[in-house]
């Protein structure tokens, strides 16, 4: 393997600690800085000094974003390595928590899924707080739901009920009904949205696979009435056709002569390309 | 005249899969009668115009050929012979290539095998892509399946064994095998596919396929596509974006020494780019005789006690299982256990070997040990698998 | 401040405040362990977060009022299984508040330190939340600053274990050399505390040769300590040679297995036996079965879990140690005579598929007598009845202990192992017992009569320490009880003889010199008088006779009894017959004599008498309240 003539290798501690250098000098070019932060992964756990100067540079609100950014996408790499990191992992954790409050939303927001992945109580507790009252929201609604669905014991389920009720947008009522798909106790909610014909596409589907999770049975009977049912979408019938081929109780349906009569003409018939292939994979699985 | 084949040395249906190194198959004669000297048999295959293809041995290192003839003795003991997938022709549905013997110009018997190796996802054809992803699906079972156990393997509890640690390729590829031979037990056609993220891969990440991100990361999937139903941790859904916003710049051009970036710092950073893709391409066979890291002592990911971790080469051959089997088999002393696990060599040919995880002391948890170390089979590459693609199984 | 209802309604803030007030009340330190109890109704409906939050507040507050016995368990449970660094951190600070160290809390230290490696974190354990937002002094011995980690103060505890951590040397010389080659994940403060730790052990053991050679102005000796830091640790532990032979036992009292037979709180619950009825379960397969069907009949060992659970030291090592359980029980041959049950706290969401998935992938084996169920009906009496140490937010589990229970053939709870991780084998010693048994009691060891409670005993709960890491003995069910006193019974009988061979006469003592004198007792003048007496004290011996014998399922020591009282009155002194009255003798002497052998039997259940001895009792209750 042939080295390069200059030394952008990174190979060796020296050069590491070098660049860690460039990386975390307020003098060179952002670019620089970012270029040099590409590499430097290995040499932040090498001791407590290098650590808190990467972190310096991440809670400099005076630095470039770009700057800072790469600075957490650094110590990100880093902590791949997981033993080595955890000596850091303290520090970095607690880093990260004193910048969920940070103007600038992209590492706010970077910084929070983080956070929100590691099951942080601090940043549960921050989230629910922006939810219930928006003005001290850290991010927009549908993405403090969608953080807050990476612990179920989040205590979430209220305020993703309150939501779902009174949604500020599409994308919220969406990520409300998401994180609700954990809730045993939401299952009637998710009927009644399924049945609701004047309900968005999306979410009916969003109701039909949570309802999939939570109660089975109940869902492959709302599956074949909506295969049955003419003034149903393509799409839900498509849907509803794949939850059954896939994971439907094959003792039932295979002897449920009617669903299979329709799903006949389905593959006959339908002017959806994905319904006709649907109905044929059925057909392919069900047909005695 | 009856004759039994058996295919990587097993009868069982699920033994019928080959991919690109010999395996090892076996042919006798069950019934004489009528026989007064030793018959001779043609193997050759049939195959449909997209099928795969084979070709035939007489053993692992001699040159291979379309039509093997053998003589069968009377007394009914076994010919060995092998079978490989003939290279860059692998089947793309299950039982697409059929071996077929003769006697004279009589068709004594017939066995459909499929010629399975790990393809490029790009490559993939709709049917393909379709079984994948069914398989994929039912093997997470709205979050009731068995996805769930590997996925708990790789976070929290299994990461400080699996990563930043020697044991990290091995680690993975054993995972990875696992995780193949689960799906292979909900759909024995499937393999599981590669992503070459160096080149580009427009048919992977949309709504058919693995699903499409919105901004704000929740993946969209089409009505058609099972992963629709996709439960993690008993959450619906799955959450993807990339690291970055932005569009990726160019590579890093940065010079340590002169702090600079140009031409001349992209075409070095190229030429290392280079030498790292030829690294890639080197022949399995010698990469498995490059020098691995020895055993290392660390830490058990479950119960951190002190254990070991490294590549063996201890070229013991158990039976083909192809389940692996996760039973302690085997308690030496009070301070030491070993977990065998019976599975299909990881490297390249596909035949039965072991899997061995040493752990310092009596493990609490003897179902979730995970694989340590593999002992690959002694069969050495065929040097034509060499080429870009890694011709796994 | 008001008396608060403590309840969900109660916010952090006002929790946090209660608590803070306590702390300054040592008389009302109950209410603070009560706290404790993941069941309280202050956690109802609380998230995850939220509950450990006020968990830890609480643990920290025993750092001022000195750690009481009644809590020490709850800190050794995170010790034990915890995973959150908060939690850990402040058990491990709370722990050096408790008065008498033992050597046992280093294997739940070295646990700790294994459990909480991967997941430290920056903590504050000086105001409630416990989150340190900006990094501050992270040394384990000046603590003081704006953050610590779990790491640290478990360090911490080691050290102020002093000469009890002696046996976790070998776990923490091993910790820091997988450190010093890299393998391990402390940091060089934390590496530095270590080695601080070790040498003052080492140095111990440097006092112990000095203490031994009785020449401290040895100016040699003394050189061998490397600080003074080692004398001032010593302070806290234990005497050295104080340390008896069962040295690294946890005190009785704190033991996490409980029998519920003679827990007069648990009385309770069997009392509301009869609303268990109406629970109604389905299992891995989608079948309905009731309580009564599945436990009545044969004993049970029963679990509760939740497939979602994200602690794994808890459920998911629980269903795990199920399976090995149930090797075991088929390598002793008890397969299909003890039923084994795991129960969801979840059964809304744990369906019937959900519950097989979980099962397969750890190994158990699912048939008739091995069930993973989930309550379909009844599901409030059910958590009654086992009371259970869980709480829900809605019907998701917020916090629960690890719990398994033994049932008799009635169903009734016989024994639990709760918080603290249990042995396959001891579990399966007891439930093997209670096979053995009547009626499903289990032969309880005799915790000795000395009335010492907070001696250091060795019990089926003990935990041994061995390289450094907590290992259960095996508690056998082969292994014998200790036997109950048998002073009692062999009293009455020797008083019944006692008054048939009462001296009539001064010839009498003259008599009992020789053998011959036993038999020629109808020969004394004055025995005609004596006739009624000596009746009434055969009917005595008798009747004690029979009443031991009712619960001994011992018949021959009475009949013998019966039948030599019947050859000495009626053969003997009614017909006169030669050599009766002899026999009759022999045969009351042996009849009273099996019966006391019959009482020894370690095999038959014994009746209760009252011993000094007081029994184990739950945390927070008085021995006398106990038994």
């Amino acid at each position: 393997m042939t080295e390069p003539t200059t030394g952008g290798s990174m190979r060796s501690r020296e050069s590491r600690a070098a660049a860690l250098k460039t990386a975390t000098s307020p003098e060179e070019e952002a670019g620089t800085r970012v270029a040099a932060f590409a590499g430097v992964a290995r040499a932040i756990c090498d001791d407590k000094e290098k650590l808190e100067d990467v972190i310096k540079v991440l809670k400099d609100t005076r630095s470039p974003q770009a700057v800072r950014l790469a600075a957490l996408r650094a110590l990100q790499s880093a902590s791949f390595s997981v033993v080595k990191f955890n000596q850091c992992r303290p520090e970095y954790l607690a880093a990260l928590r004193s910048l969920v409050d940070d103007p600038d939303p992209e590492l706010r927001q970077r910084v929070l899924g983080i956070l929100a992945r590691e099951q942080d109580g601090y940043t549960q507790q921050r989230l629910l707080e922006g939810l219930r009252q928006p003005e001290k929201a850290l991010v927009p609604p549908e993405k403090a739901l969608q953080l807050l669905s990476y612990d179920i014991h989040a205590d979430a389920y209220p305020v993703a009920r309150e939501i779902v009720d009174k949604p500020p947008n599409p994308a919220a009522k969406r990520e409300a009904l998401r994180l609700l798909a954990a809730d045993a106790a939401s299952a009637p909610k998710f009927e009644e949205i399924l049945r609701d014909k004047n309900e968005p596409l999306e979410m009916r589907q969003l109701s039909a696979s949570a309802l999939h999770s939570l109660a089975p049975k109940k869902m492959q009977a709302y599956a074949r009435d909506i295969i049955l049912d003419d003034s149903e979408s393509d799409e839900l019938k498509t849907s509803s056709l794949t939850a059954l081929t896939n994971f439907g109780d094959e003792a039932a349906v295979s002897e449920d002569n009617a669903l299979q009569k329709t799903v006949d003409t389905l593959k006959d018939e339908a002017s959806s390309p994905g319904l006709k292939n649907s109905a044929e994979n059925f057909l392919k699985k069900y047909r005695k | 005249m009856d004759i039994e084949l058996q295919i990587n040395n097993s009868a069982d249906w699920r033994a019928r899969y080959v991919t690109w190194a010999p395996s090892p198959c076996t042919i006798r004669l069950i019934d004489t009668t009528g026989l007064t000297q030793a018959p001779a048999v043609t193997l050759s295959s049939k195959s449909s115009d997209t099928g795969g293809s084979i070709l035939f041995r007489t053993s692992p290192t001699a040159s291979p050929a379309v039509e093997l003839t053998l003589t069968l003795p009377l007394n009914g003991s076994s010919v060995e012979f092998f079978v490989a997938g003939e290279f860059g022709k692998p089947s793309l549905a299950d039982g697409d290539v059929t071996i077929q013997v003769r006697s004279g110009t009589g068709l004594i018997a017939e066995v459909p095998i499929m010629v399975r190796i790990r393809k490029d996802a790009a490559t993939l054809s709709d049917e393909e892509r379709n079984r994948f992803i069914a398989a994929f699906a039912k093997f997470n079972n709205r979050g009731t399946g068995r996805f769930t156990d590997f996925r708990n393997m790789h976070t929290a509890a299994g990461s400080p064994e699996a990563h930043g640690q020697p044991g990290f390729l091995p680690w993975h590829r054993a995972y990875l095998l696992d995780l193949e031979r689960e799906l292979q037990n909900i759909d024995p056609s499937v393999a599981l596919p590669y992503w070459r993220f160096d080149r580009p891969a427009p048919g992977l990440f949309t709504r058919d396929f693995l699903g499409e991100s919105g901004g704000l990361g929740t993946v969209r999937f089409s009505s058609s596509n099972p992963l629709q139903f996709w439960v993690t941790d008993g959450v619906q859904g799955i959450v993807r974006r990339p690291l970055s916003t932005r569009k990726p710049k160019a590579p890093s051009t940065f010079c340590l020494k002169t702090k600079q970036s140009g031409w001349a710092m992209r075409l070095s950073i190229l030429r290392k780019w280079k030498a790292i893709r030829t690294d890639r391409r080197m022949c399995l066979s010698e990469a498995r005789s490059r020098a691995f890291p020895p055993l290392r002592k660390t830490r058990c990911f479950l119960c951190f006690m002190p254990t070991w971790t490294g590549y063996g080469l201890n070229g013991r051959l158990s039976s083909a299982g192809l389940t692996p089997s996760r039973e302690n088999r085997s308690i030496r002393t009070r301070r030491e256990a070993e977990t065998v696990s019976a599975i299909t060599c990881p490297i390249a040919c596909g035949r039965g070997t072991e899997l061995r995880h040493r752990h310092a002391h009596p493990p609490r948890r003897a179902a979730d040990l995970l694989i340590r170390f593999v002992q690959p089979c002694p069969v050495p590459v065929p040097p034509c698998v060499t080429a870009s693609t890694t011709g796994g199984k | 401040m008001p008396e608060l209802p403590l309840d969900s309604q109660v916010s952090e803030l006002q929790f946090s405040t209660l608590v803070d007030e306590v702390k300054s009340e040592p008389a009302r330190s109950a209410l603070l362990v009560d706290l404790l109890r993941e069941d309280h109704p202050i956690y109802e409906q609380r998230g995850a977060a939220a509950t450990i939050r006020m968990r830890g507040w609480a643990l920290l507050a025993f750092e001022r009022l000195g750690l009481p016995e009644a809590a020490l368990i709850f800190v050794l449970e995170e010790l034990d299984n915890g995973r959150d660094a908060y939690l850990v951190a402040a058990a491990a600070r709370s722990l050096r508040s408790y008065a008498r160290p033992a050597p046992a809390m280093a294997a739940f230290l070295m646990r700790a330190l294994a459990n909480i490696q991967f997941h430290d974190d920056l903590v504050c354990l000086d105001h409630y939340g416990g989150y340190t937002i900006f990094p501050g002094d992270t040394t384990a011995r000046g603590a003081t600053g704006a953050g610590t980690t779990a790491i640290n103060q478990l360090l911490l505890a080691l050290r102020w274990l002093g000469s009890g951590a002696r046996e976790a040397v070998p776990g923490m010389e091993a910790l820091l050399a997988d450190n010093v080659k890299g393998g391990g994940a402390l940091s060089q403060t934390q590496l530095r505390e270590l080695r601080d730790v070790l040498k003052s052990l080492k140095s111990l053991k440097s006092l112990e040769s000095l203490e031994s050679l009785k020449s401290p102005e040895s100016p040699a000796s003394l050189d061998s300590l490397d600080s003074l830091d080692s004398l001032d640790s010593l302070r806290c532990a234990e005497p050295l040679e104080a340390l008896s032979p069962h040295c690294c036992t946890l005190p009785v009292s704190i033991g996490s297995f409980r029998d519920w037979l003679t827990d007069i709180a648990s009385n309770h619950a069997r009392s509301s036996k009869q609303d268990i009825g109406s629970i109604v379960f389905e299992d891995q397969d989608g079948k309905s079965i009731k309580f009564d069907e599945f436990f009545r009949g044969q004993p049970s060992i029963v679990a509760f879990f939740y497939t979602r659970c994200t602690n794994p030291l808890k459920c998911s090592l629980t269903i795990t140690k199920l399976a090995r359980l149930q090797k075991l029980m088929a390598d002793r041959g008890l397969d299909g005579q003890i039923r084994m049950a795991a129960i969801t706290y979840d059964p809304q969401f744990d369906l019937a598929e959900r519950l097989r998935g979980y099962g397969d992938s750890r190994g158990v084996r699912m048939d008739a007598d091995n069930r993973l169920l989930r309550a379909v009906e009844g599901i409030e009496p059910m958590r009654k009845y086992f009371q259970l140490g869980v709480n829900f937010i809605q019907s998701l589990v917020n916090r629960h202990r690890v719990e398994v229970y033994i049932l008799d053939a009635t169903g009734s709870i016989a024994a639990s192992f709760e918080r603290i991780q249990w042995d396959e084998s001891e579990v399966l010693g007891h439930a093997a017992a209670l096979l053995a048994s009547d009626h499903g009691r289990i032969a309880v060891p005799d915790r000795g009569s000395d009335g010492n409670e907070s001696g250091f005993e060795k019990n089926s709960n003990t935990a041994t320490i061995s390289n450094g890491t907590a290992v259960r003995q095996d508690a056998s069910a082969s292994r014998p009880a200790r036997l109950k006193s048998p002073v009692l019974p062999a009293t009455l009988s020797i008083l019944s003889l006692a008054a048939a061979f009462f001296p009539k006469c001064p010839v009498c003592w003259a008599a009992y010199l020789s053998v011959f004198g036993i038999a020629g007792l109808e020969q004394l003048p004055y025995s005609p008088w004596l006739l009624p007496l000596f009746a009434c004290l055969m009917l005595i011996n008798l009747g004690s006779l029979r009443f031991q014998q009712r619960s001994q399922h011992g018949t021959a020591g009475f009949y013998l009894a019966a039948t030599g009282a019947f050859l000495i009155f009626v053969l003997g002194i009614g017909f006169e017959l030669v050599y009766a009255n002899a026999i009759g003798v022999m045969l009351t002497i042996a009849g009273s004599l099996l019966s006391v052998h019959a009482s020894e039997t370690p095999d038959r259940p014994r009746r209760r008498w009252p011993t000094i001895a007081s029994h184990p009792s739950r945390p927070g209750r008085s021995p006398t309240q106990a038994s």
